[in-house]
Parts: C-alpha cells; structure tokens; sequence
C-alpha cells in the first residue's frame, strides 16, 4: 500500500529536507503540496511532480484521500495545524520545535493521545549518523560516565520570520532545541540552567540570536551549549559535540569532518555528504511505526520537554538567574 | 644591563621553560642564570644538572640573605607564591609570577600594594598575551569593530601532583585555568567583568579532592557575555595536553583563536599524538620582562591584572558554592 502524504509548507525544510527524501522513498507518494506564497509551492509541485498545489492548507489537512501530512510550516502556526490534521485522523510528522510554548506542545500531545493516529516531531539529530554513533560509543561505556559536554550550532541568520522572537522562539527555539534534545536523550533530565546572550545581529528585530548557556543535570553531569545565527554570512554552518567521561573524551566536529572540497570560481564548498542522512532515516523510522508499528526513538513528549529546555534558556537570559526548567510551563 | 636572575622553585613545570628561556637569552648576553631556590631535594638536584646555575639553594632564607641578583621567577605551588614573592619584593628584586597570582584575593593585594610601595616591577606570567597568533588577534581586532560575544576554552589534562591538593592549588581547574582565558578577554575587550557563573559537574576523576571541571559564563561591564571552559577533560591519552581557544563575534565579523593548532601528528608504540611546531611565547615572555625592568616600562600583564584575573576565579568559586551568579564586587577587597 501506497502512503499518500501532503506536504504542508514550501519554505526550506519542505524543500531541502524533506521533498528530496519523499521523492526518493517507495511507499509513499506526495499528493499535495500547501504554501504561501502559491508561486513556491507551485515550483515545488512542478520540480517534486505533485499533482495538486494550494494555498489553502485546510484543504490538504480535510483532504479524504490523504494518508500523512508533514507539517513544515513557520513555528507559530505548528499547534493549529498539527492540532487540526490529528483531529482530521491524519499521522503527522511535524518539523522541530513541536510549538512555541509548552502549553502549545502539551496540547498536542493530549491530541495525539487521544486520537488514533501518529504524531512524530522531527528532531534530526537523533538520526544524523554521527550523533547517533556518538550515543551509541557512550552507551557501550567507551567514555565512562559522562561528565561535561559541549555543543555548537552556528550559523548565519536565516531572516524572514526568524528575526522575530515572538514568531520563533529565537535561536534557542528554533535550533539549539537540536543539541538540547539530543543532551536530555543522553544524559537524562536538566536540574539547573543558567545563560547569558541577547540580541546580536542587525538581521533579527526581537530575536535572541546568540547565546551561551550551561546546563546541570540530574546525574551530576553538567554541559555548555551554545547557539548562535549572529555569524557572518561566510560563516559555515557549525556544528560540534564533546562528551567527556570517567573513562574518555569524545569530539565530532562538522568542520573536521568534510569529504568533499570544492573550489570554484570565487565560491568554495565543503562538506560530507551521507545520502541515507538524518532526513531519510527518520521517514523511514516513521514509516515503520505506521506500517510495521515500530515505535521511532522520540516520542511527542520527548519534544517538549525539549522546547521547554530552550525556553528555560531563554527565561534564564530575561531574568538572569539560574532556571529550574520545571518553573516553565 | 644584563638581568641576573633567580628562579624560586621548580614546582610549576613552567619553571622548567622560562629558565631555558633564561639561558638562551645569557648566550644572547640579556640575562644571567645567578641561582636557583627549590625546597624538593629531586627537583633542585633535577634542574640544577639542567640549567647549571653559578649557585643553588635549598633554603630560601639563605638564598635570600646571599642575594646578588636583579629579579626572580616565582613558580612555586599556587598557595606559595606570597611566601615567596613578597620577600623578593620587598628585598627590591623584579618578580615574575606564574600564574594565578595568588590564591586569595588578599593575599593578590598586598602583593600588587608592595610592588607598588617598592617600585619593584610585578609581571605575571600571562604567556598567552605573548603567544604570535594571540598577539596577531590583537593587532586584527580593531578591524572588526566592538566585541560582542566570547566563546573561550583552556581544556586540560589533569596535571595532578599538587596541583589537586586543595591547600598547596587552592581549588582544581577552576583556579589552574580560568585566569589564562580571563586575562585575554580582559585584554581583548578593555572591559572587567561584572557577573560570574560557575556550573561545575560531578568529577570525571571520582578520586581527586579538588573539582576537576567548570563551566564559567559571566558578563563584563557592558554586559558583553563570554564564557569560559576551564575543564581538565582532556583524557590521558587525548594527542594533546589542551588548548587555548578563543571565538570573539564583533560588529564586522568573528575572530577565532586556537593556539595550540600548529602540531604535527605522530603515531608510534606509545599512541598517538601531536606535537608542536608553534612559535615561543615563554621566551618572547621573559625578553619582554627584561625590556621592562631595563626600559622601567609597566609590564604587558601587571600584577593588578593578575588579582584581576583571580577575581573571577574566587567569584567562579563563590558562585558554584551558592549556586547563583555572583558580582565581582562581591569578592573584592
């Protein structure tokens, strides 16, 4: 059986992530594509050949004929239309962070729960090869008990909606919830957190788009992690990971770990292709959970206590005082 | 003048590099190795079949009732240097102080009050600030306009001997390497700090008695965040001791230090490992403080910037016990 999924969203995570891998997957076929405005998803439905093309997502959620919608719109509109297609008995696969409050996301949990359908938020990097490798080396004890971790995520502003604090959460929100999920995956619940940071760049209008941030967990360990879309627009995306233990240090970093190089004419590329990536291995891991019933590696609530991980951040920066991230709610 | 030197203790292994420092500059005609102090028979016996100093002493006070020479270079255990450096001081002698200055922020005082009481020169040994790529930062990062935002590191390994004994140390890798980290930023900026953070996890060695991890995030006067990685967490057989690492984000730009990046690997039945090819900062270091006590100019890093430095780390300190940030007027004497 063929799954019928649509597309909702046209911005980059339905373009660069998602699509390419839906295109490429047997088992499923994308029916109908959402965007605003009509333009991009119409270039979207012509080079992904996507029969039907709106800007109405209301009419691909009410759709009877599909199977699976894949929510890739802005943040601030991830609680109405995941909430309406659960409700509408479609699985949703919902792009990271599952909303912009707690309230939001646990409302979308008790929807989930209710209904008969599936609910996974895309949070990558439980699926990038080299965090996942990384966990695995921790859990078979290679670093011993771990200590102290390090995280990075780097990169230029994204502009658009972004540059509005109320619209994304900020940096913290939107990106850093990546290293705070994958942290709480493997280290376990966040006792304290404490962070220093603001508003950096000229391309943000309310966001904060830098910040440092430390985190003590329940099992004693304790990490920093930092984010950031202030960089320069040269700047590569960045990524880095240290896990030090009883036993041994771990480090992956993104700009370490290119396999390809590229110079051409005043441009210069580099990087490490992995074509079974993050974005593939997590609709095949959904893909099982609807037609095998193998549960994925995050659950629904896994994603807000991850959004409330990057909102005790940011209420740390606001007030500036150590967050118990159970004051968040 | 040719500046003849005393080196007071062989407990620091940086002691070990500023006197091999100190003679290649007495081939140059600069300096003269006068004698060497150390309380630990084995390491005297070790540095004096070395360096072959003109004398060598095992008892401070003879060493300094004999005298006969310009300056010193304290690099005792941490607890040790105003045992030492205050005598020296007072005695007229320049003094050259490892770092962190003291362990105390009093005890920093009356160090940086009786240089100035005496008009004795008191450098401490920030070699970072005489490092060829930080020195290069320096001098770039006008061009980028304000800092915003540091990112800064000094990982370690654990260097354990007295160093985790928490009278003669102080504390663990809080006390042995925020000062480096701090005093850079101090010196990038131009700015204090004002606030200081100190998250500090359980230890990766269970064993030591002295906290073998922090993670500082502070904010200095203008409110510019930075944070500082002060972890020993580099494990015994990282290919490296550490690093020094440093991401200044400005008006026009980021700005990225990594100093001990200039190494070439090596892999032989011993393990693997890098070894370094970077330039000469304990030597750049101890010219510089000739210079200074012959030209009678202040030093690069004055003692006022080590109690500044030592600040942060007793507020780091205060702030792990309390479990909130801590103003650095609030350890302040």
């Amino acid at each position: 059986m063929v799954l019928r999924v649509g597309v909702l969203g046209s911005g980059f995570a339905a373009r660069e992530l998602h699509l390419p891998v839906l295109s490429s997957l047997s088992g499923v076929e994308v029916s109908a594509i959402f965007g605003i405005p009509y333009e991009d998803a119409l270039m979207l439905a012509r080079r992904f050949k996507i029969p039907k093309v709106t800007d109405d997502w209301r009419s691909v959620v009410h759709d009877s004929s599909i199977d699976v919608v894949l929510v890739a719109t802005p943040t601030y509109t991830h609680r109405a239309i995941a909430e309406e297609a659960i409700k509408a008995g479609k699985h949703v696969m919902l792009e990271k962070p599952i909303a912009l409050t707690v309230k939001d996301g646990e409302e979308l949990v008790k929807a989930y729960e209710a209904g008969g359908v599936k609910l996974m938020v895309a949070h990558c990097l439980r699926f990038w090869p080299e965090y996942v490798r990384a966990r695995e080396l921790m859990m078979a004890g290679r670093v011993g008990e771990p200590r102290v971790a390090r995280a990075y995520r780097l990169s230029s502003h994204p502009g658009r909606w972004f540059r509005f604090q109320e619209l994304s959460g900020g940096v913290a929100v939107d990106m850093s919830i990546h290293d705070l999920d994958y942290l709480r995956w493997t280290l376990g619940e966040v006792k304290r957190v404490y962070a220093v940071g603001g508003t950096y760049s000229s391309d943000s209008a309310t966001s904060i788009d830098h910040f440092m941030a430390t985190l003590e967990f329940e099992n004693g360990a304790v990490a920093y992690v930092e984010g950031s879309w202030a960089m320069p627009r040269n700047f590569p995306f960045t990524t880095y990971l240290e896990i030090a233990g009883t036993k041994g240090l771990l480090t992956v970093d993104n700009q370490l770990t290119s396999t390809i190089e590229a110079y051409i004419d005043n441009s210069y590329y580099r990087y490490g292709p992995i074509y079974r990536n993050a974005y593939y291995l997590e609709w095949v891991a959904f893909l099982d959970w609807l037609n095998k019933g193998v549960k994925p590696p995050i659950e629904p609530g896994d994603a807000v206590e991850a959004l409330r991980l990057a909102l005790a951040i940011n209420k740390s920066i606001t007030e500036g005082r150590v967050v118990n991230p159970g004051e968040v709610r | 003048m040719v500046l003849r030197f005393a080196v007071v203790s062989y407990a620091h292994m940086h002691a070990w590099s500023y006197t091999r420092a100190i003679k290649e500059l007495e081939t140059e005609g600069k300096a003269t190795l006068e004698a060497i102090f150390d309380n630990n028979t084995d390491r005297l016996r070790r540095a004096q079949e070395v360096f072959k100093p003109r004398r060598v002493y095992n008892d401070f006070n003879r060493l300094m009732a004999d005298g006969g020479f310009d300056a010193a270079v304290v690099a005792s255990e941490n607890a040790r240097h105003i045992t030492y450096a205050l005598p020296l001081i007072k005695a007229g002698v320049h003094v050259i102080v490892e770092k962190p200055i003291t362990t105390t922020v009093r005890d920093a005082v009356e160090m940086v009050n009786e240089a100035d009481r005496r008009g004795v020169k008191l450098q401490v040994a920030f070699v970072m600030r005489y490092h060829d790529a930080v020195v290069e930062a320096k001098n770039r990062i006008g061009e980028f306009g304000r800092i915003k935002a540091i990112t800064a590191t000094n990982h370690g390994t654990c260097p354990y001997d007295w160093f985790v004994d928490p009278e003669l140390a102080g504390g663990g890798a809080m006390m042995d390497h925020i000062v480096h980290v701090a005093d850079l930023i101090r010196w990038f900026t131009g700015k204090e700090f004002e606030e200081v953070s100190a998250f500090v996890g359980r230890n990766i060695r269970p064993e030591l008695k002295v906290e073998d991890n922090g993670l500082i995030l502070a904010k200095l006067t203008d409110g510019t965040p930075v944070s500082i990685d002060s972890s020993w967490s580099r494990h015994g057989t990282w290919p490296i001791w550490g690093d020094v690492y440093m991401r200044m984000l400005a008006d026009h730009g980021v700005l990225t230090i990594n100093a001990f990046n200039q190494n070439i690997s090596l892999a032989d039945d011993k393990g693997f490992h890098w070894v370094g090819f970077g330039p000469d900062a304990d030597r750049n270091m101890i010219e510089d403080f000739i210079r200074v006590v012959n030209e009678g100019s202040q030093p690069r890093a004055s003692g006022l910037d080590g109690l500044r430095a030592l600040e942060v780390v007793v507020a780091a300190y205060k702030s792990w016990r309390e479990g909130r940030p801590v103003k650095i007027s609030e350890v302040r004497v």
